[in-house]
């Protein structure tokens, strides 16, 4: 069936669907408008708003908008959202009514009061979500001080770290690939700073972080493991506010407010370090002021939004951040003088332009044309000035590599609101890819000849389009689904490829407090990631699936419990989840990024491709969302290995971050609104790396070595003539010609187990001009020396007093990165 | 290179942060040392086995220490036991290089040799058999007291059948490297008759006849049967040198085909200067070896030579693993290769 024979069906589909519902809910009236934050105009994103009496409700979108279809009676409308007094709404329900609520935050002290007014989990259909609230993530203790969103998202249970200190995601067995991860709803491709070490993300800019593990709603594809949807806040809409932060390796800054009172509102945020500022003059004093070196990341988000009706709303978001690495010199003489410089930086550029639209009080769309850059940028440049007698001349020289990835978008996203018992979203959305694997531009001038060229790899282009369409429905008070499909439609050199993944949840209540979760999804992924560092490299390269490297896709199911505690103070969750996965990558063997070169050619011809991935687990969160003390205490045990036809005599061996245990305890305790604590404490089984065991005595090649003679025979002597020697070779180590044995296979050596405990105390002191806080806190308190990575040390040992060689010494090293580390900052809060 | 210059960029950055990292000695796993048997034989040559042990990674070996000399060595020759082979440990002196040069016009070349002395340990037969033949099996059992028993077998295949052989027209291409490296190569079609029935694997070896000069080139391979449809691949980027191994004659098995082997030209260029990269060499013709080499034997060195090139060390493989090569082999109960081999050797004419 063709591609477009398809979409056409859904789309019918999608009409008929929509056509029924609306036939359905004749007889009933609805309630529509936008919940917001009293004190910023902020919109409130998924907090429930649902009828007492009846017990029919809904959540909130993206966009803070809610629409219910009750039938005609009196109503209590109840909203409450995490953080915020719960307003309750009597109210005759005889026609439609169309009203914007708002929230008032609550103080310390109303905590219990509204303590069971929260969205639990034990109601809601989805499964394999969690949400952090941005202000718990600010809480927390952190490495240097920098509070990071996605070191937040890492303890969660079916969510590892990789590398210690790395900022990489790990979901339920999946590639630091395979994870979706928007910025309001724009993929960002890389999300590191400093190797991985930080995060993009500045807390101080964002308003929600949502992870999907499992479970995809239909309205999310593109990647097999997870979706990270994170939104920026939409900038205080009634007054003026800063706040920032002043730390040990950068500071922040954020400013928000009205452009035009209770229409257009801005926000403004940005974070630099300043490790530069160390790192030039120290460079500069050790190589007596010819070169200095320096290094900084930066980050700047920016959003506007304008409010032209009720139902028309404009959003214009952006966010810029680089790594700049740069280092230049020189020195001269009389007669010659050379200076030179060289620059690394890569970064993301991101904006978004959405407009809301509400059709009605039932429909609600928004439109969204996006652009997303990855860049990664080096330049060198250099000039020689050669001084004689009787002339002067200059040679100049410049270097100019470029590996990018650009995407331009447009997407169209419907939320239907029918009645009480159906939610129905639908959408399409279009991606245009360019894949830019490298470019290099050369230019070189000297007195006698002027070369300027570029060298252009190949340039892919893909267009990647989906349609979707998903329903929340309920059935009764106890059964509610969400069931839903998403098509993507891909085309790459002239080749189309289509792909249709059905995506359902289902949750049945069995009590008030407890309830049963299933969910089985599909999901395509055409684009591939090409990196085995695993520790977050910029360099890492995006390429598109191909004729030769086919897309990955997978499937997931999952089921589960959960269970609400003691009034609500606790929610308690368990799901086993199993997920196979096909089409994936890895390196050939003896290949890493870099050394693709030893097999040659484009980078196709560097990986293994057909790969199959089986992880499964079981995945225990026990949360206390409420109080003056929170948190939460996860746990994962998982199996997660990797199968290629060509790799390990193509037996399954174990995915590197393949974790048994993997254990997370995060705690915050407010003392009083003037101090508070938080501590985590983390434990995972060791990483699998693989290891030579041993090594075994190889031969000199008669041939002369693996591909060909090496070395000269003399042609005139006819045949040949076969030395009666073979020298024995014995050396493992580098370059050798001995032979490395891996008895057990790829990644069968395992790492010590990771362990950190972090405490972070917070002291908060209002002042006349708003409020300071000093955070103190103590990263890797008791200090463990756990491992980055493993490496063999060989030396040879020489007598002092002779300079005689003694003896070789081989031994087994491990690479710790950090010990306990303070950190200190001071963040302050204008009003 | 380029990735290997932004690479030491993100390694430098990297070994800062490592700096204050701190190195600790852990337990390693425990190796159980194995025999290991390497042997290649080739018809009309005798027939010799290089017998040691495995030893564990942080162990700190010579190779007197994993020598085995007190091991029980029996070979057969087409499933019949020909002779318990023996130990042999002796000194002699090898020529591991030699060049010639011509004194003047008139006088005869003058050749240089550089020797070494070698001690060659390995087991050969204690009794006066046939020197192998193409077609026979041979295969070697042997029994150690503490490292067990290890076997392997090759089937010694036969001698390539060339037909032709030419130089592919309008093939010669020169290299231009990053760094000023120039090199020069061109390509090589020959024609073979592929036996049926053996599961061979075919490499190369030559030697360029130019005038007054004679070198050893290095050499790459690829290979196509059919030649009409070929492209020979001019463009430098199209081009993988060294990074080829010998080719299954799968595709030709019991048929004629044609094999293409590149060959390095000499007289160009290094890191020569301009001047002398304009006194090129006039090609007279190069003599091509085509060898016939069992399967395992052309698994075993290509997945040695792989291992050997992308083998990370220090602190550098910490941080940038490349993936493990391993490395197989048909030595049963033990490591190492037993593999045989054929040669055949044609002219070609420029």
């Amino acid at each position: 069936m063709k591609a477009s024979t398809i979409l056409w069906r859904l789309i019918l589909f999608s009409v008929l669907w929509s056509c029924y519902f609306t036939g359905i809910a004749q007889n009933s009236h609805t309630i529509s408008g936008y919940l917001r934050d009293a004190t910023s105009g902020e919109s409130l994103i998924s907090a429930p708003v649902f009828d007492e009496k009846s017990g029919k409700g809904t959540l909130t979108n993206s966009f803070g908008f809610f629409s219910l279809s009750l039938p005609e009676d009196s109503i209590i409308l109840r909203f409450s959202y995490a953080g915020f007094a719960l307003e309750r709404m009597p109210l005759m329900l005889n026609k439609d009514f169309n009203f914007n609520v708002d929230l008032k935050p609550y103080s310390l002290d109303e905590v219990e009061i509204v303590a069971e007014e929260l969205d639990r989990a034990v109601d809601n259909t989805e499964m394999s979500a969690v949400s952090i609230p941005i202000n718990q993530i600010k809480l927390m203790p952190a490495l240097l001080g920098e509070v990071d969103v996605i070191k937040a998202v890492q303890l969660m249970p079916g969510v590892q770290s990789g590398s210690e200190g790395s900022t990489g995601l790990y979901v339920r067995g999946g590639g630091p690939d395979q994870n979706l991860i928007l910025l309001d709803g724009v993929p960002l491709y890389y999300v590191s700073h400093l190797g991985g070490f930080f995060s993009v993300f500045n807390a101080d800019a964002l308003s929600t972080v949502k992870l999907y593990k499992g479970g995809f709603p239909a309205r999310y594809g593109g990647r097999l493991s997870s979706v990270l949807d994170i939104r920026m806040k939409e900038g205080n809409m009634n007054e003026f506010e800063a706040e920032g932060s002043i730390g040990i390796i950068s500071s922040k800054l954020s400013v928000q407010g009205p452009i035009n009172k209770g229409k257009t509102s801005f926000i403004v945020s940005g974070r630099r370090t300043y490790i530069d500022l160390l790192t030039r003059p120290l460079s500069r004093i050790a190589s007596e002021g010819e070169a200095s070196v320096g290094y900084y990341f930066y980050d700047l988000n920016a959003k506007i939004n304008h409010i032209f009706s009720d139902k028309d709303r404009l959003y214009l978001s952006m966010y810029s951040g680089d790594d700049r690495f740069s280092g230049k010199g020189g020195y001269s003489e009389p007669e010659y003088e050379e200076e030179f410089g060289l620059s690394l930086g890569w970064g993301n550029r991101v904006a978004a332009l959405r407009w809301n639209h509400v059709w009605s009080n039932n429909l609600f769309s928004n439109v969204t044309a996006t652009f997303s850059r990855y860049q990664l940028r080096t330049k060198a440049d250099g000039e020689a000035i050669y001084r004689e007698p009787d002339s002067t001349y200059s040679e100049t020289f410049g270097l100019d590599y470029v590996s990018r990835i650009r995407d331009w978008g447009m997407k169209i996203d419907f939320d239907y609101y029918p009645s009480p018992n159906h939610e129905i979203k639908f959408g399409l959305q279009s991606t245009y890819h360019t894949f830019e694997p490298g470019t290099i531009g050369i230019s070189q001038r000297t007195s006698e000849s002027t070369l300027d060229t570029s060298i252009v790899t190949s340039l892919d282009r893909s267009l990647e389009s989906a349609i979707y369409i998903e329903d929340n429905l309920k059935i009764g008070r106890s059964f509610s689904a969400n069931l839903g499909v998403h098509a993507v439609h891909y085309l790459l050199n002239e080749k189309s490829y289509f792909s249709v993944q059905p995506r359902v949840s289902a949750r049945y209540a069995l009590s008030n407090d407890v309830s049963l979760k299933a969910s089985y999804v599909h999901m395509n992924q055409y684009i591939h990631l090409l990196t085995n560092s695993g520790i977050g490299l910029p360099i890492d390269l995006w390429v598109p699936a191909t004729e030769n490297v086919p897309a990955q896709f997978s499937w997931q199911t999952a089921a589960g419990v959960s269970w609400a505690l003691f009034n609500d103070k606790f929610e308690f969750s368990l799901e086993g989840y199993y997920k196979k996965m096909d089409g994936l990558i890895t390196f050939k063997e003896g290949n890493n990024f870099f050394f693709g070169g030893v097999q040659g050619g484009t980078w196709e011809e560097t990986v293994e491709t057909g790969g199959v991935g089986e992880t499964y687990g079981a995945e225990l969160l026990l949360q206390k969302k409420q109080g003056k003390t929170t948190g939460w205490f996860g746990y994962t045990l998982s199996w997660n290995n990797r199968q290629f036809a060509n790799v390990n005599g193509g037996l399954a061996y174990p995915y590197k971050y393949d974790r048994r245990h993997d254990l997370s305890l995060v705690v915050t305790h407010q003392f009083s609104d003037r101090i508070s604590m938080a501590g985590t404490w983390v434990f995972g089984t060791g990483n699998a790396i693989s290891f030579p065991t041993g090594g075994f005595a190889t031969i000199s090649d008669p041939l002369g070595g693996g591909n060909g003679f090496q070395g000269g025979f003399d042609p005139a002597n006819g045949p040949a003539v076969w030395s009666p020697f073979r020298q024995i070779f014995t050396d493992i180590g580098s370059y050798g010609q001995g032979g490395q044995v891996f008895e057990e296979g790829r990644n069968s050596f395992r790492m010590q187990p990771y362990h950190r405990l972090d405490l972070g105390v917070n002291f908060t002191k209002p002042k006349k001009w708003g409020e300071r806080t000093w955070s103190i806190g103590i990263y890797n308190a008791y200090s463990r020396l756990n491992p980055f990575a493993y490496y063999i040390d060989r030396r040879q040992i020489y007598d002092q007093n002779t300079g005689t060689f003694v003896r070789s010494e081989t031994k087994l090293k491990k690479i710790t990165l950090f010990p306990i580390i303070p950190s200190v900052s001071y963040q302050f809060k204008f009003k | 290179m380029l990735h290997s210059y932004i690479n030491s960029l993100i390694l430098a950055l990297l070994v800062v942060l490592a700096g204050c990292s701190t190195d600790l000695e852990i337990p390693f796993p425990k190796h159980e040392p194995k025999l290991t048997l390497n042997s290649f034989l080739t018809p009309g040559e005798p027939i010799d086995l290089y017998l040691t042990r495995s030893f564990g990674t942080l162990e700190n070996i010579d190779i007197d220490e994993i020598l085995i000399r007190d091991s029980k060595v029996e070979l057969f020759r087409d499933g019949n036991l020909i002779d318990e082979m023996t130990f042999v440990d002796t000194l002699f002196v090898d020529t591991v290089y030699s060049f010639s040069y011509p004194l003047g016009p008139g006088l005869p070349d003058t050749t240089v040799y550089y020797t070494e002395e070698r001690q060659t340990a390995k087991y050969i037969p204690s009794t006066n058999i046939d020197l192998p033949k193409a077609g026979e099996t041979y295969r070697f059992v042997v029994t150690h007291p503490t490292y067990g028993t290890a076997s392997a077998e090759t089937t010694l295949p036969a001698k390539p059948i060339l037909i032709d052989g030419s130089v592919v027209k309008d093939s010669i291409i020169t290299r231009d490297f990053d760094d000023g490296y120039q090199d020069k190569w061109t390509a090589v079609k020959i024609r073979v008759d592929d036996p049926a029935g053996e599961n061979n694997f075919y490499n190369f070896g030559a030697a360029v006849q130019a005038v007054n000069n004679e070198f050893a080139p290095q050499i790459d391979t690829f290979y196509n049967w059919n030649w009409a449809t070929t492209e020979i691949v001019r463009d430098v980027d199209g081009i993988v040198y060294g990074e080829r191994g010998p080719v299954s004659d799968e595709e030709i098995d019991g048929t004629r085909g044609v094999l293409y082997a590149w060959i390095q030209l000499p007289g160009c260029c290094g890191y020569s200067t301009d001047i002398q990269r304009e006194q090129y060499y006039e090609y007279l013709d190069v003599n091509v070896r085509v060898v016939a080499m069992t399967e395992a034997y052309a698994r075993f060195q290509e997945k040695l030579q792989l291992q050997s090139e992308s083998r990370l060390d220090g602190i550098e493989s910490a941080f940038l693993p490349t993936e493990p090569v391993v490395i197989p082999s048909n030595v049963e109960g033990g490591y190492g290769v037993v593999g045989s081999f054929n040669v055949a050797e044609i002219k070609i004419e420029f």
